[in-house]
């Protein structure tokens, strides 16, 4: 699934792909990847990522998905 | 005993004290002067492990070939050399096609540059060895002419393989701008 959260956190301050791997020491193409939903991050990269982009983890990676109705 | 035996006793050995030694080091390296990110680093492990499964294939075809038909292809240090090359081969491009050849950081015209080079050197060592009247089959099996050509291959597929990733990233670079 792609991130769209992450691109847009990352196009809200204005960074490249490029920028953004280099502040946190991985390749453009990981950037790419972890955007397109092709590659899971470790945890420490999920929080290096948040703290250049200044986002929580839950605003970057938590999915959020339909909640089911109990009543029923 | 057969000097060849000796020379291959000595080059495993050499083998393994260098993996020991590059080990040692590795394992002694801040985490800050690594090469390769996270993501690289998974695939480069898959990509030893198809390199790994390649040379494993071809040599039991080829171990196949031989005991169905009798005799050999060609010289048996030629047809172990093409074995390693062809898991190397596959571990590369395996790796360029996923970004994962060329650390964060490091020089794509470097390593294109490099290639090249290694490749022109192969492809006049071997140009040298036939204009000197060797001949790539003998007594109907391959000889040793065969290996430089067979490293120039090797290297040129590398080569089209980062060219090719290189043409597509850049495109990827574009659609991002």
């Amino acid at each position: 699934m792609k991130n769209l959260k992450l691109k847009a956190a990352r196009a809200s301050l204005d960074l490249s792909q490029e920028e953004l791997a280099g502040k946190v020491g991985v390749s453009r193409q990981t950037i790419s990847a972890i955007e397109k939903g092709d590659y899971n991050p470790t945890i420490k990269l999920c929080i290096a990522i948040c703290r250049e982009l200044g986002k929580t983890l839950d605003e970057l990676f938590w999915e959020e998905t339909e909640k089911k109705d109990l009543s029923d | 005993m057969d000097w060849g035996l000796w020379i291959m006793i000595a080059v495993v050995l050499i083998m393994i004290i260098g993996m020991i030694v590059v080990s040692r080091r590795d394992g002694n390296r801040a985490p800050e002067n690594e090469v390769f990110d996270e993501r690289q680093k998974m695939i480069r492990g898959d990509g030893y492990k198809w390199g790994f499964v390649s040379m494993i294939c071809y040599f039991m075809i080829y171990a196949i070939i031989i005991s169905a038909s009798g005799h050999t292809i060609g010289e048996p240090e030629l047809m172990i050399f093409i074995g390693l090359e062809i898991g190397l081969v596959v571990c590369a491009v395996y790796c360029i096609l996923r970004d994962a050849l060329i650390g964060v950081n490091r020089s794509f015209k470097f390593v294109v540059f490099m290639d090249a080079f290694c490749l022109l050197a192969q492809l006049i060592g071997y140009l040298r060895e036939r204009a000197n009247g060797a001949l790539l089959i003998e007594n109907g099996k391959l000889t040793s002419t065969v290996l430089p050509l067979s490293i120039a291959v090797s290297f040129m597929i590398i080569l089209v393989a980062l060219l090719v990733r290189r043409h597509y990233q850049k495109r990827e670079e574009q659609n991002e701008a």
